[in-house]
């Protein structure tokens, strides 16, 4: 039960409306698998704290992208942090579920993500921005006014930053 | 495989991951590590401004003992203050 103030009743309407957003994000910008969980802890807490600064200005979505990202790129694995994991061993992300598709077509549908994940995990911080966003749907505009760049900016950075992307992916192919 | 495959692939896994449970739990676990994350930032500027007046005190000290002997002490004057102005701004 949450209580009304409107502080916790905005987050939670957030949370339940985006909560997708920082759980890709973090997925594509932790450094490993195991660091998914403190990051996504860390977007929720950067998110928290960005409310009272939020004015109605951009789409809610626009702003969580943004709180998110900036998040991503400044987040640091700390030693303690590592130390505190290791002594509780919080339970990762959980991956899709596979109750709508067949095993077969889970398992393809999991080697797959994994495939992305890691291939976008090995683009430059600002190319695996703009790939995370195009890969959740957004257009242009929105891409821009989320990373602060021009449309004919983001069509160009984008066009470079999916053929790193096909790239890596063809790179990790080879690996897996 | 073209990029929109792997956009149709990464937006069904987005709508196939379990919603995370909205409760007082989270909540409270967020406020806490809010908190945390406040204190730490609060420790971390204080610590820079700690050490800027130290920074400032020094060349002070060395702007001061040039301005008695009557060398020239300008910039070290200026070492003084923008440490300051770090501490300031912090």
């Amino acid at each position: 039960m949450i209580s009304n103030h409107p502080h916790e009743q905005r987050f939670a309407a957030w949370l339940e409306a985006h909560g997708a957003i920082p759980r890709q994000l973090s997925r594509a910008y932790a450094p490993e698998p195991a660091d998914e969980a403190d990051l996504h802890q860390e977007m929720l807490v950067q998110l928290w704290r960005s409310l009272p600064r939020y004015r109605a200005q951009a789409k809610p979505s626009t702003w969580i992208y943004r709180v998110c990202l900036n998040t991503g790129l400044t987040w640091r694995r700390t030693e303690g942090r590592r130390k505190a994991r290791v002594v509780a061993q919080p339970e990762p992300i959980e991956t899709a579920s596979t109750s709508e598709i067949g095993p077969a077509d889970a398992q393809e549908q999991q080697d797959l993500m994994a495939k992305l994940m890691h291939a976008i995990r090995g683009l430059p911080p600002g190319d695996r921005s703009l790939v995370v966003l195009a890969l959740d749907g957004l257009n242009y505009r929105e891409m821009g006014e989320i990373t602060g760049m021009t449309e004919n900016h983001v069509g160009v950075a984008l066009t470079r930053a999916r053929k790193k992307l096909a790239l890596a992916l063809k790179e990790v192919s080879d690996e897996f | 495989m073209n990029f929109e495959d792997l956009q149709l692939a990464w937006q069904q896994e987005a709508k196939a991951a379990p919603k995370p449970v909205i409760d007082e739990t989270l909540i409270r676990g967020v406020r806490l590590h809010s908190r945390k994350f406040q204190r730490r930032i609060f420790w971390r500027d204080l610590r820079e401004v700690a050490a800027s007046f130290l920074v400032a005190f020094v060349f002070g000290r060395i702007a001061w003992q040039a301005q008695v002997a009557g060398s020239p002490a300008w910039p070290a004057w200026i070492a003084t203050a923008l440490p300051l102005g770090v501490a300031a701004f912090s």
